[in-house]
Order: structure tokens, then sequence, then C-alpha cells
């Protein structure tokens, strides 16, 4: 089976930033891939160069089996949907919606019934006749989102859809537009800085960083296995150690004893995620530490943990049921442990 | 009582001002016109109506006013769109050539027909020395006109329409363009029913402003009764000139036209803004979602060079006339042949020696000084008065200012002189009453452009926090307030300036005995016959070209290349 769309070896220079730096990926028919990374990484300019925004300097882009890299945007099989929606002002929702059915040339019954079945699709038929300006956030970008599957694209590309909504809406939406996504089955390629967002929505994750993609896989193994210090770093907000190489081994206290990743020069950094900080008892072994402050998030609690190692003021975060956190005034004194394999090392 | 004024007082000396030289002058002419010694009537009127000359003049000012405005909509309305879509500086740049020569056009626009497509004119002379055998339009005719016109009128539309090409957001064209939509089919189903409100509001503004114009069509075609091409405006003055006591009255209601002209244009503009912001929810959309990405993404393709050279044709066209008059300001003798005989520069020390030219510059510079300072002095307060205690006087000061935008300043000079002759007679021919001529006519350019830097630096919002800060209200004017605006105060202030630079109408009017430039130069225009002397014309008006468009692209990189309201954003209209 042929991938839905291939990048190759991309680049994209704006001035002195490398949007794009030598990219290159594959999405498979009918997944939805998330790009995701920090503002400025690249992951816009990508969805534009796929949309044919934007041409790359280098590097070819195919969608299906076609080469589309000198295909203008008008001439390429793609539905899009802006960050702000880019819903035309002047027609109302039903009339947005047909808007690329009527500049293809499709006939007035045909558009009529497919109009018909997309606003039913993302629950609009009552807001028809509305102009955007008159319909809430969330009915704009599932008009949006209409809008970019009424040709029937092969591809749909969605650039941050759900960032100018607020965080109700924002999960309702973003569970709806994943239902669209597999109801239809089109080939989906999202843009997020939210790794929620991300890990909740996306068959595969690509973390960006720098015009370069750091690592691609499903949420869980993004999440569980991060294969660079970057994608460590942005996804799961761990905890970040810069610690000394011994004798081919970096240990934190009594907390872990790993062996040191290859090529680290006498340091590296461990990234641990919070709640794989395991407390214990002042008795119960592992490095001492005591509770400094600590952050309620309903089911769990983050704590933020002090402990000397080496003569070091070391900061750690451990998140931990709030039931259990509620047992621990702050100034209490506790033990951690983490399990070598929840140690991620890279060198530094 | 006491609380009712209170309200008002930031305001109250600019609403004074604008009150007794503006709305009473305006309101005792349109009453005029109906009310004679003999209670109300339409005599006046249908007298007007009923001479031949008046409605030949009426016809030739509406077709060529008409002209200008096709004209205008032709080449401004992709300019502006162009001019929207440049990075920062050149956009600045732009702005700062076309502010100069909206608002200083007048009556250096007419010197520059005469040297470039005069008989002696640069075009002319090369088109001849080439074997073309070239016959300008004659300097009177209605063609000189209408491309004298344009040079101010095109400008001007520009300007106004600009604001409104921020409302087409690119992301629009692009969402058009994945929905498989051709360029065209982009503008012709979004683009264009977007701003065709706009655009056909600036049209009849164009339209308005054409046939309002005096200063230009007097330099060129003067008020002879030989002159092929009456005019609406040149018939007002010349009735003005035949006789001081009868003649003002008839000329007032001869304005009365102009007025209802305006006034009709001003409301259907009104009218077509709010239409073109119903699709908006009656707002004006925030201008700093439109245009982020296009500063940093400039469009690929095929569009670069058909921008560019647009930019070099208008850059040319706009630079022709100065270069004409560079060359001539140079010259020996330049009679015959593409270029002069000879060059110079002892017209530019003789010029600088002679008593009078100095004295015109020197009275049109310190009374533009003067005016835009004492402008500065009452807007800046009442516009925060209005931002902070009392909304109302906003709605007073929109209405005061659509005044002088939409009226021809020959009419209100006019009014001026009226009003003045009934409650103080002793003040006709003053300067202080052109002074206060001026401020009440360049008082909305500053207006518009506080009002507008105020909103923009949320000037509320600033005022409130200084005061939670323990400032009291003169340290917040001062350190808080009057910081953030710098860029509104000094295009505000630039405007007014250029415009009383260039101003002909209001002071010919009020008092011609004060010698302006533009009175000068008129002067200087209009001795036919014989060399006419021109170069010393040509040194003043390049000076002060230069002047001006020096200050106005210190100003433009001031604001950043962002247009100033133009009053075409009357966002509560």
């Amino acid at each position: 089976m042929s991938t839905a769309i291939s990048l190759d070896r991309v680049s994209r220079t704006f001035g002195q930033v490398r949007a794009l730096d030598d990219l290159s990926i594959d999405v498979q028919p009918g997944e939805l891939l998330c790009l995701l990374g920090p503002s400025g990484c690249g992951k816009t300019t990508l969805l534009r160069v796929v949309a044919g925004l934007e041409r790359p300097d280098h590097g070819t882009v195919r969608i299906g089996a076609v080469d589309v890299t000198g295909v203008p945007a008008r001439n390429r099989p793609i539905g899009m949907v802006f960050q702000s929606y880019a819903l035309f002002p002047n027609l109302t929702v039903a009339e947005n919606v047909r808007f690329p059915l009527d500049v293809r040339g499709v006939s007035r019954t045909e558009a009529d019934e497919r109009v018909a079945e997309l606003l039913d699709l993302v629950q609009l038929t009552s807001q028809a006749g509305r102009y955007p300006h008159q319909v809430s956030g969330g009915q704009a970008q599932r008009c949006a989102l209409a809008r970019a599957l009424a040709p029937r694209p092969e591809v749909l590309l969605l650039d941050e859809p759900l960032s100018a909504l607020d965080v109700i809406v924002r999960a309702a939406l973003r569970d709806e537009i994943r239902q669209v996504q597999q109801s239809v089955g089109t080939t989906t390629v999202y843009v997020t800085h939210d790794q929620s967002e991300a890990l909740a929505i996306a068959d595969r994750v690509a973390v960006m960083n720098h015009g370069r993609i750091e690592q691609v896989d499903r949420p869980e193994e993004v999440y569980r296995d991060p294969t660079s210090l970057f994608s460590a770093t942005f996804v799961g907000g761990r905890n970040r150690l810069d610690l000394p190489v011994h004798g081919g081994r970096v240990s934190l206290g009594a907390a872990f004893d790993v062996a040191a990743p290859a090529g680290a020069n006498g340091r590296a950094m461990a990234l641990i995620a919070p709640e794989d900080v395991v407390l214990g008892g002042p008795t119960d072994g592992g490095q001492p530490a005591i509770v400094s402050s600590r952050t309620f998030h309903g089911a769990t609690t983050r704590l933020a943990l002090l402990a000397e190692v080496d003569g070091r003021q070391i900061k750690l975060t451990a998140e931990v049921p709030s039931r259990v956190a509620t047992e621990l005034s702050n100034d209490a004194e506790v033990t951690v442990h983490v399990a070598p394999e929840h140690v991620r090392l890279f060198p530094v | 009582m006491g609380r009712a004024l209170s309200g008002w007082l930031g305001a109250l000396l600019l609403l004074a001002v604008v009150g007794l030289f503006l709305v009473a002058p305006i309101a005792v002419m349109l009453m005029r016109s109906f009310i004679t010694a003999d209670g109300f009537t339409l005599d006046v009127w249908s007298g007007l109506l009923d001479s031949p000359q008046v409605r030949k003049a009426l016809l030739t000012s509406i077709a060529l006013g008409a002209t200008c405005a096709a004209a205008s909509t032709l080449i401004g309305t992709p300019l502006a769109w162009l001019t929207s879509r440049l990075a920062a500086r050149p956009r600045a740049a732009w702005l700062g050539i076309f502010n100069v020569a909206a608002h200083f056009g007048g009556i250096g626009l007419a010197f520059a027909y005469v040297i470039t497509f005069g008989v002696f004119g640069v075009v002319t002379l090369l088109l001849h020395g080439v074997g073309i055998d070239f016959q300008p339009p004659a300097r009177d005719s209605f063609a000189a006109l209408a491309i004298t016109y344009e040079y101010a009128n095109v400008p001007l539309f520009v300007l106004l329409l600009l604001p409104a090409m921020g409302i087409v957001r690119d992301e629009w064209s692009e969402a058009a363009q994945v929905a498989s939509a051709t360029r065209w089919q982009f503008w012709r189903r979004i683009g264009l029913p977007l701003l065709a409100p706009f655009i056909a509001g600036g049209a009849l503004l164009s339209f308005t402003w054409a046939i309002g114009i005096y200063g230009i069509a007097y330099a060129l075609a003067g008020t002879s009764p030989a002159a092929p091409t009456r005019l609406l405006t040149l018939q007002i003055g010349q009735t003005i000139a035949d006789d001081a006591v009868t003649g003002t009255a008839r000329a007032g209601a001869l304005s009365v036209l102009l007025i209802a002209l305006a006034l009709a244009a001003l409301a259907t503009y009104r009218l077509m803004v709010r239409r073109g912001l119903r699709w908006f929810g009656g707002h004006a959309p925030s201008e700093a979602s439109t245009t982020s990405a296009s500063a940093i993404r400039r469009p690929s393709g095929g569009g670069n060079w058909l921008r560019r050279g647009l930019f070099v044709a208008v850059g040319s066209l706009l630079g022709l006339p100065l270069a004409a008059i560079g060359l001539y300001s140079v010259a020996t003798r330049w009679a015959t042949g593409v270029l002069p005989e000879g060059y110079t520069l002892n017209t530019w020390l003789t010029t600088w020696a002679d008593d009078r030219a100095v004295q015109a510059v020197l009275t049109s510079l310190s009374l533009s000084t003067l005016t835009t300072l004492v402008v500065l002095v009452l807007v800046v307060p009442a516009v925060y008065w209005a931002r902070t205690v009392n909304p109302r006087v906003r709605a007073a000061l929109e209405i005061a200012a659509a005044i002088p935008f939409a009226l021809p300043f020959l009419v209100i000079g006019l009014a001026m002189l009226q009003f003045s002759g009934m409650v103080a007679p002793g003040l006709q021919g003053t300067y202080p009453l052109l002074l206060a001529g001026y401020v009440a006519i360049t008082f909305p350019f500053v207006y518009w452009a506080v009002d507008g830097a105020m909103a923009a630096a949320g000037v509320e919002r600033l005022s409130q926090a200084a005061e939670a800060c323990g400032a009291r209200r003169r340290q917040i004017i001062l350190r808080v307030v009057l910081p953030n605006i710098r860029a509104g105060l000094a295009s505000g202030a630039l405007l007014a300036f250029a415009t009383v630079m260039g101003e002909y109408a209001l002071v010919s009017v009020l008092a011609s005995s004060i010698q302006t430039i533009p009175v000068w130069s008129v002067h200087l225009l209009l001795q036919r016959g014989g060399d006419p002397g021109y170069a010393p014309l040509a040194v003043v008006t390049l000076s002060v070209f230069s002047l001006l468009l020096v200050l106005a692209l210190v100003v433009s990189r001031l604001t950043r290349g962002r247009a100033v309201r133009e009053a075409a954003f009357v966002e509560d209209a």
C-alpha cells in the first residue's frame, strides 16, 4: 500500500530561519498524524508546504503517487482548516461549505445534497443561513471543518484548529474532529502545540523542533519512550536532571543507579516522568528528601521535593494520588525511588 | 447644569472654536439660501438653477467629478491593495509620499502641470524633440484639470481605502486557493464583494472632493469669462470677486449646491461603510489579526513583477512633475529641445534674495506651525476627555470632523466670511480670523490621528492603571498618555501642517492680503504673456515639497507604515 503523503528531504528557509531543515516524513492512508512542537518549530510551515501555500526550497512532496511539489494549492486534492477559521464573512455557513463545490463547477443538486450531508455531519443544519459573525467560535470551527471536507479531499490539513477556543469547547470539539475524521476516513495532518491534544487525538505523533522531526510514533510510545532529549522534555512535563557520569554509571543518591548512555562525556541528562517518582516513608530506603510545596490537580497532586545529593540541592517533582499527598505535610521527610527502566538518559 | 458642563470640560475650547468657525457659519449660510428679507423663499434657488451659466458650471463640475472619481477608483483600488500588502518599510515610504501629494497638492500641482504639459512643458518639449507633434491640453481645459486633480485625488483615494484593505485577510485568499478557487474566483466571490462598499464610498468622496477643488482650478483656468471650463467653484469665486456686497449672498446660495452634494455624498458614504461592516457585526475587525502573516510570508510566484511594475509606474508618474520642476529651477533658458540649454544655480540664489518669495515662505511656515500647535493643544485634551470621561464628546467631535472632511474649503471660507460680516466685521481680512479658519478645517486630521492612537494604545486602561498607581491627572497625561500616542500626534500634525502650507481657497476668501505661498504662487501663475518668471516658483515649490516629504517620511517611519485612520472606519458610523 502506498503512502498518502510523502515528504522527501524538504527544506524551507525564511531569511535566516530554517523553518524546515532537510525533513522527510510519510503519512499512511487514513491515519491522523499530529505535528507537535513549540511555536516556531516549523510545524505550520510543514502543513503549508503540503497544502501548496508554501513552496519548498528543496525536496519533493507527494500526495498519493503524484508529485505535487510544483502544483499550486488549488490543484491539490486537499482540504484545510485554518487557525482562525478563515470563514468568508460575506457568505453564510451553508455558502461557505458550498464554496469549494461551486468553484469546481459541481452541479446544483449535487452540491445541495453534499452541503446538507456535511452540515448534518457537523451538526450545523440549524445555523445554515447565518453569517460567520453570528455563530460561536465552536460553530465557526465546525463550519470550517465541513468546508474543508466538502470536495472529498484525499488529505485534510488542520492548523491549530482549537487554539482560539476556550477549554471546555476545545475538549468537546477535539473528540468531534476525531469522530468525523474516522467516519470519513480521510488522511489527516493536524498541527498543534498542545501535547494533551496531540496524545488524545492522533494515530501517530511527530514531535518537531528547529525544522526537524525528532520522533514519530504512536502517542503511547512518544509519551513512554521518548527517543530524543527534546521529545522527552517537550512531552510529559518530565524532571530534567543534569548528572555526572562516574565509572560508566549515572546515579541520583540512593534514588537510582543506571548505566550511562553511549556517547556520554562526563555528564548525562536524566529525564523522569513525575508519576515515576515513587515515594516511601523515611525508613523505606532510597534517597531522603523533603516536601517543599505542592500543586493540587484534582485526582492527583504534584509535590515539589528537595533532596541533597553530594552536597547539591536537587529539585524533583513527583505526581501522586491526592489522597496520598494529603497525608504528607510540607517539610515532611520522605524517600525517593525511581525504577531504572523509568530513567531516560541522554548524552549532554 | 454645573455637572452637565463639567462632563464636557476638556473639550469645551475645541467645541467652541468648531462651533463658532464651522458649524454656525455653515448653518447660517444654509438658512440664508432659503430666507431673505421677504421671509422663507425658494427664489434664490430657482433663480440659480434658471441661470444657464450656473447650469453649465454645475454640469461641467459633475462631469469633472465623475471623471476624476472613475480614474481614482480604477488606479487607486489596486494601488491601495498592493500598498496594504507591502512590507512595513516601503509601505511607510509610500504612505509618506501619498500623504504629501494628497494634502499639500494644490497650487504646486497646477504649477507642475504647466511645467510638465504646458506649451514649453518638459513632456511637450521632449516629444517635440523626438519628432512627435504633441499638442498638450491647454491648461484651462477639462483634460488639464482632470489630469492635475488626479495627482491629489488618487493618493487621497488610496489613503481613504487603505484601512479597508485590512479587512481582507490573507487567510481568506489562502482558504480560497485550498478550496480550488482561482485568483479571479476569489476576487469575484469574496474580495470584491467585501471591499465593494468601501470602494464605492471612496469613489463617492473622490467625486465630491473633485467638485469642491478651487485652488488648482483657479490657478490653471483663472476666472476669465473666456475660459472654456466653467466650474461651480470658479463661479463662486468669481461671484465674490465681482461684487463684494451682493456677491457674497449669491455665492452663498451657489455654495449651498455644493453643500447639498457633499452632504448627500457623506450620508451615502456612511451608509456604504455601515454596509461594508455588516459582515463583521458592525465593527471593524482589529487590524492586528489581519496583517501579521503578510509581513513574513511574501507571496510566492508571479504577482511580484506586476506589483513592482505598478509601483515603478506610479513612482515615475508622481516623480515626473517633480523632476520637471527641479530641472526647470536650474535651467538658464529652456524653450526648445529635450533638455535645457544650460544650467545655473542663479535662480536658487535670487529666489532666496527675493523679498516677496522669502516673505511668502515665512508667512506660510509660521501660519502652518501656529495652526498645528493650536490644533494640538485643542484636540489632545478633547479626545482624552472623550475617551476617559464622556463618550458623548466623541459623538459631537465625529460629526464636527465630518464637516471639513466633506465640504469644500471654499464653501467653508465663504460661510466664515458671511458669518464674520454679521457678527464681527472688524475681524474680516485679519490674521486671527484666518488662523481660526485653519484651525477649524485642519482639526479633523489631528482628531482622527489622535483618536486612533489613543484607541490603539488603550488609553482608558492605561489611565486607570496609572490612577491605581497613584498618579495625578497631569502626571497621567504627561508621563503615560502623551508618550504612547507620539506617532499619532506626529502624523496628525504633519497633515495639518501640510494642508495649511498648500491651502488656497480659504485664504483667498478670508484674507487675500496675507501673502502665503499659495497666494503668491497663484499671483505669479496668472501673470500671462511674456516670460512668466516661473523660476522662483520652481524653487519654492520644490523646497516646500522636499521639506514636507522629509517630514512625512520621518513621521511614517514613526508610525511604522500603518495607515492613520482617514475617517474611513468611522467605527460607530
